[in-house]
């Protein structure tokens, strides 16, 4: 009788489950402020700032305890309006070499495929827990009662708003674990925006990324590193020549 | 039994810090995974955890601050609840059922993108909130921080290297070309939006022949000025007397604008330049329609020295008035006008002592000079669209500039003991009228007709 119960639960829970994906639209965008915070030059500053503030548009998807954060393509976008006309049957198949941060919150698993100058790789790591902390502090964005919290993490200082009116422990890019959906997100070099928020009934299926040479997260911080040691290295002998 | 081992330990370690065990369930008793458990206390968030696949959740809480707290429990799919602490027994597991949502969340636009701008077609439209900070007073700051837009030294609004042709507000025309008027005067929060439109022709038939190069800026006012009168009063006084007074009031409707707007002062603040004043001393024939450019030559002798003079006079007090109005009853006619009044008293003096020294004798001349200038400006101008159908269009333009122009000099030398004292009355009455008429119709699909009448 309790396994019937377990199987009745389950099918249950499956049976909503369709219905239970999301899709985030998110803005990631230089963060002016804080780059340009010694470029005293107005009109320096106006050039460098036009050319900084280009957003970029990623889109979170989250279905059942796993979420993929990924740039916005073409080819998303196509299958998308494929799926408007066709709803029932078409699957959306995101994740595919798509270069996207994969978070599965069941296994604490963290994916993250990664085009570092040319060379692939796949960041394997833990879902560890941030640690956040929670202030009081309110605001509202759109229409929602957001809180603050900041966390510090590789020695950078994040800001967080999020609110619980959304209830996913999720974010953009890296952050994840408040009570709630981030919809707004300071760091030092980038702003993460919350555009859109999008309940799909569609037959959402998120991929683990697989593609790429394994490396560990801080494999992949020291390799980034490096490249861009290179490259400054680079153009410091283009500029001697 | 290991529950409540685990307990003992718990409370042998820190008598402050206990765990609640619980699960998440739905009303028919199935687990509910991910859902958010949160600790709350006075509104702040104490602790929060999340149910893992099969419902589960711990949470620490603190059971002498915390006695009072709330659990808050949020999920997606469910309605969110809360439970007093005080009524959960909370010594054994808990279980907290949640309640289906019926609705669903769908699509929530939760703010506009952010991007700078928007191309459709021939319009770029503005973004303020991603390019303004909201600390902007008037159009002119936040005109400054748009890319592509400029203000040149003399007020103008410039886009793309070029003086923008038309400044329009709610797409009503506004103070002609005297853009300076409206960017100083409008304040920055009635923005609700900025547009460039480029290749700007209000009569589409002349567009599809001839195409337009003009550009021109739109103003969208905000709806919760629209209908009522809005503006400021400054004024001003400063020891020894100085003033200052501004006032601008804004009337802005679907079909009409009126705008006043007034500066009286007598600090040196000109509210018209020296080059808005040759700008508007233009010629009726630029206004034609289908002119091809014929740019007005001013002679310089028209020109009152004093307004050459700078801020270096022992007085200088402005008076300013400029009524615009703007109206557009149906989508036939239309029908704006402007009028500037402005009075430009300026005093100068000045004394100067100018000794020769000849080979048996020095001369000394003492001039002493005076000059009392006065110059009241008016320009008026009416102009009447009116289109019949989509291919015909009458146009009047009435400009009227009257002026007057009064100065007194004063001269007194005095050169070696002989006293010399000159006057000299300047009066002169400028005024310059000229009208226009032009008939305009597209007769074929690649033809304009156009009748041109001017004085």
């Amino acid at each position: 009788m309790k396994n019937l119960f377990n199987l009745l639960s389950i099918m249950m829970i499956s049976n909503f489950t369709i219905a239970q994906s999301y899709k985030i639209e998110y803005e990631e965008r230089a963060n002016i402020n804080n780059q340009l915070k010694n470029v005293t030059d107005p009109e320096t500053r106006k050039r460098v700032s036009a050319y900084l503030s280009k957003a970029t548009t990623f889109y979170l998807y989250y279905k059942n305890g796993e979420s993929l954060y990924i740039e916005e393509k073409e080819k998303i976008a196509q299958n998308e309006d494929l799926n408007i006309q066709n709803q029932s049957s078409k699957k959306i198949e995101i994740g595919k070499n798509g270069g996207g941060i994969y978070k599965n919150f069941k296994t604490k698993e963290y994916l993250h495929e990664a085009d570092v100058l040319g060379k692939e790789l796949l960041v394997v790591d833990k879902l560890n827990k941030i640690e956040w902390k929670l202030f009081g502090e309110e605001k509202t964005i759109g229409n929602y009662k957001c809180k603050n919290a900041i966390a510090t993490i590789n020695n950078e200082e994040i800001t967080a708003w999020f609110t619980d009116e959304v209830a996913l422990q999720d974010g953009p890019k890296d952050f994840y674990g408040l009570p709630g959906l981030i919809m707004e997100l300071i760091a030092e070099k980038k702003t993460y925006h919350a555009i859109k928020i999008t309940e799909t009934n569609s037959n959402l299926d998120i991929k683990k990324p697989t593609e790429g040479t394994k490396v560990s997260k801080s494999e992949y911080l020291k390799i980034v590193e490096e490249k861009i040691n290179e490259l400054k290295r680079g153009v410091g002998n283009s500029l001697r020549n | 039994m290991k529950i409540l081992i685990s307990f003992l330990f718990i409370a042998n370690f820190c008598f402050c810090q206990k765990t609640i065990i619980g699960k998440v369930v739905n009303t028919t008793g199935g687990e509910v995974p991910f859902a958010t458990v949160q600790m709350i206390l006075k509104d702040k968030v104490i602790e929060y955890t999340a149910t893992d696949e099969n419902g589960y959740f711990e949470i620490n809480y603190n059971p002498t601050t915390s006695a009072n707290g709330l659990l808050k429990v949020t999920h997606m799919s469910f309605v969110s609840k809360n439970w007093e602490l005080n009524s959960l027994d909370i010594k054994d597991k808990i279980v907290l059922s949640l309640v289906e949502k019926t609705e669903t969340l769908n699509e929530v636009t939760v703010q506009n993108k952010l991007s700078y701008a928007k191309v459709k077609g021939d319009t770029l439209s503005y973004n303020l909130k991603a390019l303004t900070t909201g600390n902007e007073e008037k159009l002119v700051d936040v005109l400054k921080k748009l890319p592509g837009i400029d203000i040149n030294a003399d007020g103008k609004i410039i886009s793309q290297g070029k003086v923008i042709n038309d400044l329009l507000v709610n797409g009503k025309k506004m103070f002609g070309d005297n853009h300076k008027i409206a960017t100083e005067n409008i304040n920055a929060e009635m923005l609700k939006g900025i547009d460039l439109l480029s290749n700007f022709e209000s009569f589409a038939a002349i567009k599809d022949v001839e195409g337009s190069n003009k550009t021109a800026l739109n103003i969208n006012i905000k709806e919760e000025y629209l209908g009522k009168i809005t503006g400021n009063l400054e004024v001003f006084g400063a020891h020894d007397k100085r003033y200052q007074v501004n006032s601008n009031l804004f009337k802005f409707n679907q079909k009409l604008n009126l705008s006043a707007i007034l500066n009286v002062n007598n600090t040196g603040y000109q509210p018209i330049s020296m080059k808005e004043y040759f700008s508007m001393n233009r010629s009726v024939r630029q206004e034609l329609r289908n002119n091809d450019g014929q740019s007005n030559s001013l002679d310089t002798n028209e020109i009152p020295k004093f307004l050459l003079s700078d801020n270096n006079v022992n007085s200088k007090s402005n008076e300013f008035l400029a009524l615009d109005f703007a109206f557009q009853s149906s989508n036939k006619l239309s029908m704006n006008g402007f009028s500037i009044v402005s009075r430009l008293k300026t005093n100068e003096i000045s004394r100067t002592f100018k000794t020769f020294f000849d080979s048996n004798s020095t001369n000394n001349v003492v001039e002493f000079f005076s000059s009392n200038n006065d110059l009241l400006y008016n320009q008026t101008k009416l102009n009447i669209d009116y289109k019949s159908n989509d291919n015909s269009l009458v146009n009047y333009t009435l400009l009227f500039d009257p002026n007057t122009i009064n100065t007194n000099t004063n001269l007194e030398n005095n050169i070696s003991n002989n006293q010399n004292s000159i006057n000299e009355y300047f009066d002169k009455v400028n005024f310059k009228f000229g009208h226009q008429l032009s008939w305009i119709n597209k007769i074929a699909k690649n033809k304009l007709l156009s009748f041109n009448l001017f004085q």
